[in-house]
């Protein structure tokens, strides 16, 4: 349960953007888990199911709250400390993933940490493969704008 | 595959796998370039994402959850018995996965498991790249090198698990050898490891540890020797650390 808790908790925050909320999503996530034992048809699949449980937890509680978001020029991205360079990256990429629309952010979320191909993605959010895979290109495109001004490589590779 | 369908490719889901993705890679330098730069990403991508997770966050959770069916049970739930018997199942259940996913946090299981993951296609690349590419990974780790061994197939920072490694490939004659390097991570010991029909070795180099994987053991004793030149200097290898 424990590496579950942490990717929940993980997926939680980037869905909630806060910590307190992420943890209490988690709780609850285990709560209905646990009152849906039989719901769980094979073990291997348990993550999917229980990332499936928390956006619906999410999305019943707290999905009009929105995600704060930081200026990138407000970081403190200082050359001090063990690994600088690392710590202030972290913020960096950290700022600009909360600044992407919801609909960006949780594909390339699910992927990236979850680890899901876009097709088992497009089933848990119940859209088509191609969406995602236009949504988690255009997410990293975004990301790269913002971050490095990187010329917009969908309109180059003839994505919608 | 040409070069648009690739780099379309790589900006949905870079964990490049199939087939004709890796012919067109090991064929195209500059998909090759954009392979590393999609990497280099991706790496900045996932460690930012992995957000330090609450101290103690599964024992709370489970604390509360048993505390909670007592507390229900106490005030006449009829089926809390049910409840409490299906919460030990499910612990039993992810508990099961925890396990194994447990047993693959050593330093061999993670460098395993990255290698034959989305790694796996850069293993077929045998054109060496520059040099200052290789100095430039080590440099962005916080590692100088005092030479640069040639022969170096792939290099990217990337994360496995927890560790920001410098990882490489380097063809030998009859296979390819995986070559990571964890910049202050200091293996406590050095040893030889098998996994499956994979042979590895882990042992501590300069500050950090350098883990080789390849199918064989047979490059592994110059292969060693070679990057202690390059991280520690000839004068350290000569003397001999291992």
């Amino acid at each position: 349960m424990r590496a579950h808790s942490g990717e929940l908790y993980r997926y939680a925050y980037w869905l909630s953007g806060d910590s307190a909320l992420a943890q209490d999503l988690v709780q609850e996530t285990f709560l209905r888990a646990w009152r849906s034992l039989d719901a769980l048809r094979e073990t291997v699949a348990a993550k999917a199911w229980l990332t499936t449980i928390l956006r619906r937890e999410h999305a019943r509680l707290y999905e009009r709250k929105p995600m704060p978001t930081t200026d990138l020029a407000d970081l403190d991205i200082s050359d001090t400390g063990p690994s600088p360079e690392r710590t202030g990256e972290d913020a960096v990429m950290r700022a600009a993933i909360a600044k992407l629309e919801p609909k960006y952010r949780e594909p390339l979320v699910l992927q990236v940490l979850g680890g899901f191909s876009c097709d088992e993605i497009a089933r848990q959010l119940g859209i088509t493969e191609a969406a995602v895979m236009t949504q988690v290109f255009r997410a990293r495109q975004k990301l790269k704008s913002m971050l490095e001004g990187e010329e917009r490589e969908a309109e180059i590779y003839g994505l919608p | 595959m040409d070069c648009l369908e690739f780099r379309r490719l790589l900006g949905t889901d870079p964990r490049i796998a199939g087939a004709a993705a890796r012919e067109h890679l090991e064929s195209c330098p500059r998909c090759r370039d954009a392979y590393a730069r999609a990497h280099a990403f991706e790496g900045r991508l996932s460690q930012a994402l992995a957000v330090p997770v609450p101290e103690g966050l599964a024992d709370r959770v489970l604390l509360n959850q048993l505390t909670g069916e007592r507390q229900r049970r106490a005030t006449g739930f009829r089926y809390g018995w049910i409840a409490l018997a299906a919460a030990a199942s499910l612990a039993l259940a992810i508990g099961l996965v925890q396990r194994q996913r447990a047993s693959a946090a050593s330093i061999p299981d993670l460098v395993v498991a990255h290698v034959n993951g989305e790694e796996k296609p850069m293993l077929a690349l045998r054109t060496p790249v520059a040099s200052g590419e290789v100095k430039d990974a080590f440099t962005n780790r916080g590692v100088h090198l005092a030479s640069v061994p040639e022969g170096v197939s792939y290099v990217a920072e990337c994360p496995v698990g927890k560790y920001p490694t410098v990882h490489m490939v380097m063809p030998r004659d009859d296979q390819p050898v995986s070559v990571l390097y964890f910049p202050n991570y200091r293996v406590a010991a050095a040893q030889d490891f098998t996994r499956g029909t994979q042979h590895g070795r882990e042992v501590r180099v300069a500050d950090g540890t350098l883990v080789m994987l390849a199918e064989n053991t047979a490059e592994f004793d110059a292969l060693e020797h070679t990057w202690r030149n390059a991280l520690e200097g000839p004068a350290q290898t000569a003397a001999g650390s291992r």
